[in-house]
């Protein structure tokens, strides 16, 4: 597949029956998917029925999803909804009269605040590097990886010299700020229209 | 909310996204690739629409009041509408207008149980599954399917 084919390319091939269309959708948008998630503190089997829930839906919506830009934000919602309906199960097989002590992840007040700011700030960031272009994406993720990989390694993962590691890493960057204000201002103007 | 300037910063902010997803195995991408199995299944169908979930009225009336211990759903699609109970031991539902239907329910990994309505279009399948699932009632004339919804 064209490595800088875009997410808008993707979802309508896709929903046309491209099977490696949507493969390149689950690889872009897993991160996304797994850090809503875990926000809500949900991890193991959990964490999976969630996930496969939220992917089977978006298989079912694929013919319906008209405007490619709104991709993202209904990734997002949907699998928040599905985390807020599955702690709420749980809580409905607790014993009644059990008190239920809020884990470590259920802060409080203003630290509950900064908690959420912090996870939709990374929720934009994960968002802005699903529709960089393959190359660039995978780049990106390299250089982040833990524990950190040397450019050799990288560039031979990549198949990429390693003089040419420097540049793309800039440009990425570069086209991950611009992403991100796109869809920021997306955002803007959905929260405007309702 | 905007993104900072310096390329060390926002690689530092990057890595903490991507380590807040946690590690994504071989097993989860290849679930999630799977899903694209059921594409096709119900294309030529409407899909009936959840018109009302007790846990979300529940949720929007009183923020952690205790639940109850029954789910109620309701499904309205072409030909039917299919009301179900969801208790920790059994799932139970009934179709209206009552009439003879086969009733499934799908996992992802395909159709896991059956049964066939009574005389009031009363049906019972058992303990609900921890994962999605996709409710299914056919007849002759007529065929309802949710979407995929966790129970």
């Amino acid at each position: 597949m064209d490595d800088t084919v875009s997410v808008r390319e993707l979802v309508g091939a896709a929903a046309g029956g491209d099977q490696n269309a949507w493969s390149h959708l689950v690889e872009r948008y897993m991160p996304l998917v797994r850090s809503v998630i875990r926000s809500y503190g949900l991890t193991g089997q959990n964490a999976e029925d969630v996930a496969q829930t939220l992917w089977l839906r978006l298989v079912e919506h694929l013919g319906d999803i008209r405007e490619p830009r709104a991709l993202p934000g209904w990734i997002t919602t949907t699998t928040r909804n599905e985390c807020l309906q599955l702690l709420k199960s749980t809580r409905r097989t607790v014993p009644v009269g059990a008190v239920v002590e809020p884990g470590p992840s259920v802060p409080a007040g203003p630290a509950l605040d900064e908690a959420l700011l912090r996870a939709e700030r990374r929720e934009a960031l994960l968002q802005a590097l699903a529709e960089l272009p393959d190359h660039q994406r995978r780049l990106l993720v390299l250089l982040v990886a833990d524990p950190p990989l040397s450019y050799a390694e990288i560039g031979r993962r990549l198949g990429i010299p390693v003089g040419s590691i420097g540049p793309t890493r800039a440009r990425a960057l570069q086209r991950l700020r611009e992403c991100h204000t796109v869809i920021a201002m997306s955002e803007t103007r959905r929260e405007a229209n309702t | 909310m905007t993104l900072p300037g310096d390329d060390e910063t926002l690689l530092a902010e990057l890595r903490d996204a991507l380590a807040s997803a946690g590690p994504i195995g071989e097993h989860a991408l290849a679930q999630a690739r799977g899903a694209y199995a059921w594409r096709t299944v119900d294309e030529d169908l409407a899909l009936a629409e959840l018109v009302y979930d007790s846990s979300v009225e529940e949720r929007a009336l009183v923020r952690g009041a205790a639940a109850s211990a029954v789910r109620t759903l309701v499904f309205e699609g072409e030909h039917a509408v299919l009301e179900v109970e969801v208790a920790p031991d059994a799932v139970s539902g009934r179709v209206v207008p009552a009439s003879r239907m086969q009733v499934s329910l799908d996992t992802p990994e395909g159709t896991a149980r059956t049964t066939t309505t009574d005389d009031m279009g009363g049906f019972t399948l058992g303990a609900p599954p921890s994962g999605p699932v996709k409710l299914r009632c056919r007849s002759a004339t007529a065929h309802v399917a949710t979407e995929w919804i966790r129970l």
